[in-house]
């Protein structure tokens, strides 16, 4: 299906596809000779308005990695559009050519993330996309281009657009018709990232893992709010990356102690590594992410005191979680350990994890975390003995640290030595004994 | 020997029951209830203030009580209705309010849902006293300046306040500059240690150095 009275412009190369009633040309633009694509719909067609909107939406978008169009025009029976012709691979045959490394796979997911922001903040409203996945996200050398807009729509369209879009990509609420905003494209992002993350060397980034997670969360309100913050929360990993290459120190670490079950000690193994580092004149916070246990130690020890929303008790710092009607408090800069309990999801920006686990049978996981592999998860187990830690660290692949059998509150020596073990390899916590 | 063993296993035993016997206390719920002498002596500033710690520091589930009818309460705490028992009650930074005089109705409230209880009582009167007997911490707070110590022995007296368990009484001054003779015959009077009111500049932004005096008289 080729338009009449094209001849004297476009030369066809190639028909890329091709229905009763549509097409995708591959043409020379004769003038300059550069390639361009030009797609064709028959007039009677129910979906020939998305050349339209096509057109109209990208109108005053300037991105140089949106595709450039340069004619929408009508014959008697036929309507089409010319644009320009990407070149370079889909993301998906690239990544079945290449595992990407972890640096990359940030780099393309910025990079994507930059250009939705750009359809998010285009014009007078948001243009949303709806349509991500691997096929669509082109790689021209370095630069990462987007194509095919047919389904894309203003925001206010969003209550009358049909629930189009690819099974398995769009988002549930795309899906079903429901209303839409910004977050059906953080979703769509968020699935091209995990997929990108199965086929690179990050696949067990704890940290790129909880980002997809929260991105590709099927309830909307618990969904990452906006393309823009999913952009933050990736760029705040390519510079920790970044930090850790040069070996720069910073001390807004985050370390989340995690237990694999109820009673295995990670309360006290929380509270132990805040008191390690305080004693080692490196800042350091205990924050309590499932109970009341600064409330607690506050209510129930002797000689703590309370300053500026900070427990202080020999070398233990607890941050105090106040209610509305205390006055606010400004969080201090150090490290943070957060005690998880037995809460599996990740804190958000957490750089490094303590998973705690026992050695009776009644406390065994029912099933390890999938992140467990990742090299900045660090495994402890605890109430256990020398057999069952060298067994647990077979079957895991990885180093068993064994924690000590303690009787007082204060931190002891073997458990100083547990952590100075873990930690001599951190680059930015200089450890001494 | 075997005298001296005995002996030292009782106490061995004195001490961890009394232990277990504290230990329980602080975790018993209380009904705190907060009275004046005469008006204006600052009975709902230092309600709101508890309630406030109560919830925003120790993570109790609160309801505050103020026995009116026409509450000026209403205007800063009423933006979110909830429902509390039988009551139309409001939810203000984690504290649910109740502003009614129902005095039924309330102790009811009282006996049946498990929380803290700060009730405000601005008039403590003959009805309003079987909320204050439900009370296990009563606060009561009057001057002792020469012109005012009457009225303070004469409400402890006429409302029979020294019939009530002492260790569940708290008495507490307004003003600070009095001579040592006014407190100590007050507090032979009162069979009580009389105590400072605490200085509170805002009670729903309280401050970390109030926290001490608050505790002690949730205590």
């Amino acid at each position: 299906m080729i338009p009449k009275g094209i001849e004297d412009r476009y030369e066809v190369i190639r028909t890329l596809q091709e229905t009763a009633a549509t097409a995708v040309l591959l043409v020379r633009y004769k003038p300059i000779g550069a390639l361009r694509i030009l797609k064709a719909i028959h007039k009677a067609h129910p979906d020939v308005y998305s050349i339209l909107s096509e057109s109209n939406l990208l109108q005053g978008i300037k991105s140089s990695q949106i595709p450039t169009i340069f004619e929408v025009e009508d014959t008697e029976e036929i309507t089409y559009l010319v644009e320009e012709y990407v070149e370079g691979i889909s993301l998906r045959e690239y990544l079945s050519e290449t595992k990407l490394p972890t640096e990359k796979l940030l780099y393309i997911a910025i990079e994507l993330c930059k250009i939705v922001e750009t359809l998010h903040t285009a014009g007078s409203e948001p243009v949303l996309y709806r349509d991500m996945k691997p096929e669509h996200v082109f790689m021209e050398g370095d630069t990462v281009r987007l194509i095919d807009f047919g389904i894309s729509i203003r925001k206010s369209e969003s209550g009358n657009a049909k629930p189009l879009g690819t099974k398995g990509w769009a988002a549930p609420e795309q899906l079903k018709g429901d209303y839409l905003d910004e977050r059906c494209d953080v979703y769509g992002v968020g699935k091209v990232i995990g997929f990108m993350q199965m086929n690179s060397y990050a696949n067990d980034d704890f940290r790129i893992k909880q980002i997809v997670d929260l991105a590709t969360e099927p309830d909307v309100s618990k969904r990452i709010s906006s393309i823009t913050e999913l952009k933050g929360l990736l760029e705040n990993i390519q510079v920790n990356r970044v930090n850790d290459k040069v070996g720069k120190r910073h001390l807004d670490k985050r370390i989340a102690v995690i237990g694999g079950s109820h009673a295995v000690g990670t309360t006290r193994i929380a509270i132990s590594l805040c008191r390690f580092f305080n004693k080692r004149k490196i800042d350091c916070y205990y924050k309590d992410n499932e109970k009341n246990t600064v409330r607690k130690i506050w209510m129930n020890l002797k000689n703590t005191k309370l300053q500026k929303g900070v427990l202080y008790h020999e070398n233990f710092r607890g941050l105090f979680e106040y209610g509305e009607a205390v006055e606010k408090q400004n969080p201090p800069e150090g490290i943070r350990v957060i005690d998880c309990g037995t809460n599996k999801s990740i804190p958000m920006g957490t750089d490094i994890i303590i998973y705690v686990t026992a050695g009776a049978p009644w406390q065994q996981d029912e099933e390890l975390p999938e992140w467990i592999k990742d090299d900045r998860v660090y495994v402890i187990s605890n109430f256990s003995d020398k057999l069952q830690s060298i067994l647990l660290a077979k079957s895991l692949k990885k180093k068993v640290y064994r924690y000590p059998i303690v009787n007082r509150l204060d931190i002891s020596k073997d458990e100083e030595n547990v952590f100075s073990a873990i930690f001599k390899n951190e680059k930015d916590f200089i450890i001494g004994q | 020997m075997f005298f001296r063993r005995f002996l030292r296993m009782k106490k061995i035993l004195l001490l961890v029951n009394n232990k277990k016997y504290k230990n329980n206390k602080n975790k018993t719920k209380k009904k705190i209830c907060v009275v004046g002498v005469s008006p204006n002596v600052g009975v709902t500033h230092l309600s709101l203030a508890l309630a406030n710690f109560l919830h925003s520091v120790l993570g109790k589930k609160v309801i505050y009580v103020e026995l009116a009818e026409n509450s000026q309460l209403l205007s800063i705490v009423g933006m979110k209705q909830v429902r509390v028992g039988d009551f139309l009650a409001y939810e203000y930074k984690g504290v649910k309010y109740i502003l009614s005089d129902d005095i039924n109705a309330i102790r009811n409230l009282m006996l049946t849902e498990n929380a803290w209880f700060v009730v405000d009582i601005a008039n403590l009167n003959e009805e309003t006293q079987t909320i204050f007997t439900n009370c296990n911490n009563r606060i009561v707070i009057g001057s002792l300046s020469p012109w005012c110590q009457r009225e303070y022995y004469e409400f402890i007296d006429n409302l029979g306040l020294l019939e009530y368990d002492t260790s569940q009484m708290t008495y507490i001054k307004i003003n600070k500059n009095k001579t040592n003779q006014i407190v100590s015959d007050f507090n032979s009077h009162a069979n009580s240690t009389i105590k400072e009111m605490p200085i509170i500049n805002d009670p729903f932004s309280l401050e970390e150095e109030n926290f001490k005096d608050l505790m002690n008289l949730v205590r």
